[in-house]
């Protein structure tokens, strides 16, 4: 009997003592990461659940693919934030979650969001290239800040990452204006690609990379030449433009310009205060702000002619007192047919017209 | 020690007798098996829908097979007076209840780790082999096996609190009591986490005491890491520690069992 006692008492000291050092370990094993989902509290859901938030991860995902054929976009994005709230290793939840977002809302207002959700995910998958290189993208494509596109590709391919990484490295630096930057990394690539193709040359993906990569580096120093003449020449170049408002919520802006054909020119209508009151919340609260933007109008004939359309209410509140109407001509965002006269960063273009900013503050609401 | 295996040897005989068990078996290996019906995803979450959900079957069928084999074998043995057979032998008591331990062991054990290689053939069927080549695809699977032997050494404590609670009480009773053991015992972590939220220390101490004692069921959920394929840092000590709690935990339940059945009129 008395034995049976000790049995006891010293395998209930040794479930304490294992279960203390079983605790030190568990965080690795939860899904856990760093989501966090209303007042609802993840422990409770999940443990009813019991072990199968993964699969319910999976099936919601299902969902989203319903969604996204019948259209009803907007149920999206709530939608996803819960898949990787109970899964924060599914990256292509992730993916999409972000592009959902950032792309295919249409909405300029919750571009920090699709930031902050990607940094969820990098933290939650710190040694995974693919949002690293999805956050690249995002500041290249999206928010064309390639500063920001060149350091977060930079951290994709610091970790085990394909070419096609590397490849929007080398494009990013040549889109900053670092020409040299980029030139390295092609040659690397270059380099790269020759001796995966020398062990197998079978290897047509290997020759394909290889190929792309000698066409970009040959292209970009014949770009490099060609392009410091045009600084030793630069070109005077103007934008004018008039603003019409043809209807309560329509604008239409008609310019001239000497700027090269398909010259694209940002066109944006924001809150004057949108700035100081634009958060990067995962709440998706957009706050009635109004930010629209336009990258695709292009110089056709010497002029420029597009519409702010403003009609949707729901993304444009228009609640603010005061609006800032502006076009820019940013060269590093041109096409390449562009860049080809006015250089990466302007440098074939004269002095204070290398952006063209017209503040056009109406002093009363549209 | 003879007298124990020829026990958990007719144990496991009785057991695999069972019909009821066989058609949860074949259910839990046809979901599995069928998990390719999901082929219309992506490569990689197809995977992984396959890992998360050939687990949670693995484990959903293992408590319910567990719970129903378990909870009625000494109850049956007392109504149908068989026990008094076993015991006019010379049979101790808790070597009684060790057979029947070790012989529902040995059933859980047959059925978990089968379930188990029938979850590592479709998902290796369903694309591994093709992407990683046959030798790769298995050491990086096989840790579907080891997360289904984890699973295995919990269902090892519910197995003993079932038949404790069976000693205890009638089949029906044995099978809620056991189940709400494991309910409370899958909630430990979140009792662990609320330690944090709290401010009282003596909250603290009394919610810190129920995360030690209740057994911690969510120490056998290593899904996340095989499902994704990802190893944490000292996954092999956090094994060993996990399955030696099973066999310190289920040492007491199986002592108390041995103590109680001593005591029972039959």
């Amino acid at each position: 009997m008395k034995k049976l006692v000790w049995v006891i008492i010293i395998c209930f000291i040794l479930v304490v003592f294992l279960q203390l050092r079983i605790d030190t370990f568990r965080e690795h094993y939860k899904p856990g990461g760093t989501a966090s989902f209303g007042y609802i509290s993840r422990e409770v859901l999940a443990t009813a659940l019991m072990g199968l938030r993964e699969v319910a991860a999976s099936l919601l995902w299902l969902k989203i693919e319903d969604y996204f054929h019948s259209g009803e976009h907007e149920k999206i994005a709530p939608l996803i934030r819960i898949i990787t709230w109970l899964d924060p290793h599914f990256i292509e939840a992730y993916s999409s979650g972000a592009w959902q977002l950032a792309w295919n809302s249409e909405d300029w207002r919750l571009i920090p969001s699709a930031e902050e959700f990607l940094q969820e995910g990098i933290k939650n998958n710190p040694d995974k290239y693919e949002l690293y290189a999805d956050m690249g993208w995002l500041y290249y494509d999206k928010v064309k800040d390639y500063d920001k596109a060149v350091e977060w590709y930079k951290r994709a391919t610091a970790l085990p990452s394909p070419p096609t990484v590397k490849r929007m490295l080398a494009h990013s630096y040549e889109r900053a204006g670092k020409i040299d930057e980029a030139i390295k990394v092609w040659k690397k690539l270059v380099e790269e690609g020759q001796k995966v193709v020398e062990k197998n040359p079978k290897n047509f993906e290997a020759i394909f990379d290889r190929d792309v990569a000698i066409h970009n580096y040959n292209l970009c120093i014949i770009r490099k030449v060609d392009r410091a003449a045009l600084a030793r020449n630069p070109k005077h170049y103007y934008l004018t433009y008039q603003v019409y408002r043809i209807s309560p919520r329509i604008l239409q802006i008609r310019g001239k310009t000497n700027l090269p054909e398909l010259s694209r020119i940002h066109v944006s209508l924001v809150d004057a205060d949108i700035e100081a009151r634009k958060t990067k919340s995962l709440g998706w609260q957009l706050m009635n702000l109004t930010e629209y933007r336009d990258v695709w109008p292009q110089v056709r004939n010497g002029e420029i002619k597009t519409e702010i359309d403003l009609s949707d209410t729901l993304k444009y509140p228009l609640k603010g007192d005061t609006f800032i109407l502006k076009l820019s001509f940013i060269p590093q965002t041109q096409p390449i047919v562009v860049q080809d006269y006015v250089g990466w960063l302007g440098e074939g273009m004269t002095g204070n017209d290398l952006t063209v900013v017209h503040a056009s503050p109406p002093k009363k609401k549209l | 020690m003879s007298v124990v295996w020829n026990i958990a040897r007719a144990t496991f005989k009785e057991c695999v007798q069972k019909k009821v068990m066989w058609i949860l078996f074949g259910v839990a290996l046809v979901i599995i098996g069928l998990s390719f019906i999901f082929s219309f995803f992506a490569p990689s979450e197809k995977l992984v829908l396959i890992k998360s959900m050939g687990l949670g079957v693995i484990y959903l069928f293992g408590i319910v097979i567990a719970l129903i084999v378990t909870a009625g074998l000494i109850p049956t043995e007392i109504e149908r007076r068989t026990l008094h057979t076993v015991l006019s032998k010379p049979v101790e008591r808790w070597q009684f209840v060790l057979g029947k331990f070790f012989g529902v062991a040995l059933v859980l054990f047959m059925n978990m780790m089968i379930m188990g290689l029938a979850l590592l053939i479709v998902v290796m069927a369903q694309g591994s082999v093709r992407a990683e080549g046959f030798f790769k695809a298995l050491l990086t699977n096989s840790r579907i096996l080891e997360a289904t032997l984890l699973l295995f050494f919990y269902l090892l404590i519910l197995v003993a609190f079932a038949i404790l609670f069976s000693i205890l009480t009638t089949t029906n009773i044995s099978i809620t009591l056991s189940a709400f053991i494991l309910v409370v015992g899958s909630l430990s972590d979140y009792v662990n986490a609320l330690i944090n939220a709290s401010q009282n220390p003596v909250t603290q101490f009394l919610l810190k005491a129920i995360h030690l004692i209740v057994p911690n069921f969510g120490n056998a959920n290593i899904y996340n890491p095989v499902i994704h394929g990802y190893i944490p840092a000292g996954e092999f000590q956090y094994v060993l520690l996990a399955i030696a709690y099973t066999v310190a935990y289920t040492t007491i339940i199986t002592v108390l069992s041995c103590w109680s059945f001593a005591g029972k009129e039959v």
